[in-house]
């Protein structure tokens, strides 16, 4: 009977232990996840947004989720136009983009705005024909829908929204390009009026403050739970004791 | 330690825990019916004016859980009843129930 009582107490033992461990793992492990977040938001905040130029392909690559020290860098890439979207309701009151993918060769394509459009209607006979070098600033995809979809035009400026229009692999995010240079001729395009491009706001929601106040949170929970076992064995003692001396 | 020491320790337990109740409360109140709906619906300017909420309740909520461990351990609460006391603090009104319970008992 003994036996039995020690086995079964034996494997409360353990079955609380493995729950302490496995909270107390989580909660340090969210408190890190809180951590990295707040470095992330610092290193955004600290790109300098108007720095020097950069090869599009050292801060962002096909297929893969732009990181939030990518975006607002000023890059360079070079490739032809390939297809033509209008993206309506964007900021600065409302403005209708044209976007128009560029591909990349051997790498993949990625959306470029390349200017306010003025007309309503878009042609892909407007896209500029040969090899164009883009220098832009890069920005994330667009998260909320701007405008009712119709056809030939992009309800927000999102590489997903195209996948079934091309084999090729695609850029998370966009360029607002802030120059064209047709590398045949050797000379600007300047045929648009061109977008302004201010930097996007960090793609990391909060502040920095914030995710460390979530740390201290996440890690306080870990101490708690550390802590619960060693109280109520000093108060499973008080109660044998006040039992004793009754 | 004597009695009135340990009386006057669960005192001073249960004021810091009823300033914390109070504060941690009215900050979850402002989160969940002031922050997190203007967030849905509003404009990210306004809700980036109301940033203060999230970063004042997530700084406040650390020195509830000490306040409610102190007054738990003082006040010799059992394990379920300090876990209670401690996630009191997350829901908009129950810290303020925490509070009057606490004040119920031992005041």
């Amino acid at each position: 009977m003994k036996a039995s009582t020690k086995k079964s107490d034996l494997g409360e033992v353990i079955l609380f232990a493995i729950a302490v461990i496995v909270l107390s793992g989580s909660f340090i492990r969210l408190g890190l996840w809180q951590l990295d977040r707040a470095h992330d938001l610092k290193r955004v905040q600290s790109v300098k947004p108007n720095s020097t130029v950069i090869n599009l392909l050292d801060v962002a690559q096909p297929g893969s989720n732009l990181s939030g020290s990518s975006v607002n860098r000023i890059v360079r890439f070079s490739g032809r136009y390939v297809a033509q979207y209008l993206a309506p309701h964007q900021a600065n009151g409302g403005q209708t983009w044209r976007v128009a993918l560029m591909e990349i060769p051997d790498i993949g394509a990625i959306l470029v705005a390349r200017g306010v459009q003025e007309s309503k209607t878009i042609s892909q006979s407007d896209l500029p024909s040969g090899v164009i070098e883009v220098v832009g600033r890069l920005m994330p995809r667009q998260f909320d829908d701007r405008a009712p979809t119709t056809e030939g035009s992009l309800v927000r400026i999102d590489s997903s929204l195209i996948v079934g229009d091309t084999d090729l692999a695609l850029f998370d995010g966009f360029v607002i390009a802030q120059s064209e240079k047709s590398q045949e001729s050797d000379s600007a395009i300047e045929s648009m009026k061109r977008i302004d491009a201010s930097p996007a706001k960090p793609t990391v929601p909060g502040f920095y403050w914030q995710h460390i106040a979530y740390v201290a949170i996440w890690w306080l929970a870990a101490g708690v739970v550390l802590f619960l076992p060693f109280y109520q064995r000093i108060r499973k003692r008080e109660q044998e004791e006040g039992l004793t001396h009754e | 330690m004597s009695d009135q020491g340990n009386e006057s320790n669960l005192s001073g337990a249960l004021k810091r825990f009823r300033v914390m109740a109070f504060v941690s409360g009215t900050m979850s109140l402002l989160l969940w019916f002031i922050y997190v709906p203007i967030g849905q619906l509003a404009s990210s300017d306004l809700k980036e004016q109301l940033l203060w909420i999230p970063l004042i309740h997530g700084y406040t909520y650390p020195f509830y859980v000490f306040t409610a461990l102190h007054l738990s351990v003082k006040a010799r609460y059992s394990l379920q009843k300090m876990i209670i006391f401690i996630l009191a603090g997350t829901l908009p009104v129950a810290s303020f129930i925490a509070e009057r319970r606490a004040v119920k008992e031992h005041m």
